[in-house]
């Protein structure tokens, strides 16, 4: 993993509770940086999130939001992290659960999960819940890292 | 590993679903990854990835024991065709599995990395050893492709 140089939180609302997919934003200072990782916020780190002050939706095993994916597009159009699950980003998940369950994240790249830089067209990028959320009021955090 | 490929450069979801008990699972025909180089497979099981993306419920495995090669539950092995033979063949999927959820805080071993290859994904599958838990479908198994 290369030092970090820049990096800013992006949030993704997701306010209505029966929507299955949630839009990403568009982020103006974002276009035409490469970004180098991203992380999501895990709900034991994160229990409201910095810029809506909204839960922060988190994949939990309980079953509250069963699953939640991931897909984002470059500049070019297409979806070069189709369906990415969002537990691979939050590496800083510690879940106690029935039975004192611990997640762990146990990858190659000691947690962060570094991205080839790459241009994202974020207006393409989406966040789908298959489930649904099934509550109002939860906001997707993202921790993004770029080159300059 | 070979640090190269611990960046993500391209990922697709892919969920192999089941509606009966059988022998082998096959792998959907998956066109995005036709004449890919797939570098990096991982696999989830339902203690973190619950659903895959069309809401099906995915295997579990381990789910009552600490330790995943003693206990009497399922175990899944993959066979991979590549370049016209079984390459990679009966792999405990185990040894995929990047993120576990079992007690004890135990973790396994993180993804498979290849040299980059093609895999003819219409032709390889899962096997599955049956325990004392017998599987009810529908379900799946889900699987994290990265390619180049």
């Amino acid at each position: 993993m290369n030092p970090v140089s820049n990096c800013m939180v992006i949030e993704i609302p997701c306010t209505n509770a029966t929507s299955t997919q949630f839009q990403m934003p568009d982020v103006p200072y974002l276009r035409g940086k490469k970004i180098t990782a991203i992380v999501g916020s895990s709900a034991q780190k994160c229990l409201a999130t910095g810029n809506l002050n909204l839960t922060a939706l988190v994949q939990d095993q309980q079953g509250t939001f069963t699953s939640v994916f991931l897909t984002f597009s470059d500049n070019k159009g297409f979806q070069f992290i189709q369906n990415l699950p969002l537990v691979e980003l939050c590496y800083t998940s510690l879940q106690t659960v029935t039975g004192a369950n611990h997640l762990l994240l146990a990858n190659n790249t000691n947690g962060m999960v570094e991205i080839n830089p790459t241009i994202i067209d974020f207006t393409k990028s989406f966040v789908y819940v298959p489930a649904g959320i099934g509550a109002a009021n939860y906001s997707l955090q993202l921790t993004v890292f770029f080159e300059n | 590993m070979n640090s190269q490929y611990n960046k993500l450069y391209n990922f697709q979801f892919v969920a192999i679903k089941f509606t009966a008990i059988a022998n082998q699972y096959y792998f959907p025909d998956i066109p995005m990854l036709r004449d890919r180089k797939v570098y990096k497979i991982n696999t989830y099981f339902a203690s973190t990835l619950p659903k895959d993306n069309n809401n099906t419920t995915v295997v579990g495995i381990n789910t009552n024991t600490s330790n995943p090669y003693t206990n009497t539950d399922s175990n899944y092995y993959l066979t991979l065709y590549i370049n016209g033979m079984e390459k990679i063949k009966s792999l405990d999927m185990n040894l995929l599995n990047t993120i576990q959820a079992p007690k004890n805080n135990f973790s396994n071993s993180g993804s498979l990395f290849l040299t980059p290859t093609t895999i003819d994904f219409s032709k390889s599958y899962v096997q599955q050893s049956f325990g004392t838990t017998a599987m009810v479908p529908p379900l799946s198994f889900a699987f994290g492709i990265y390619y180049l």
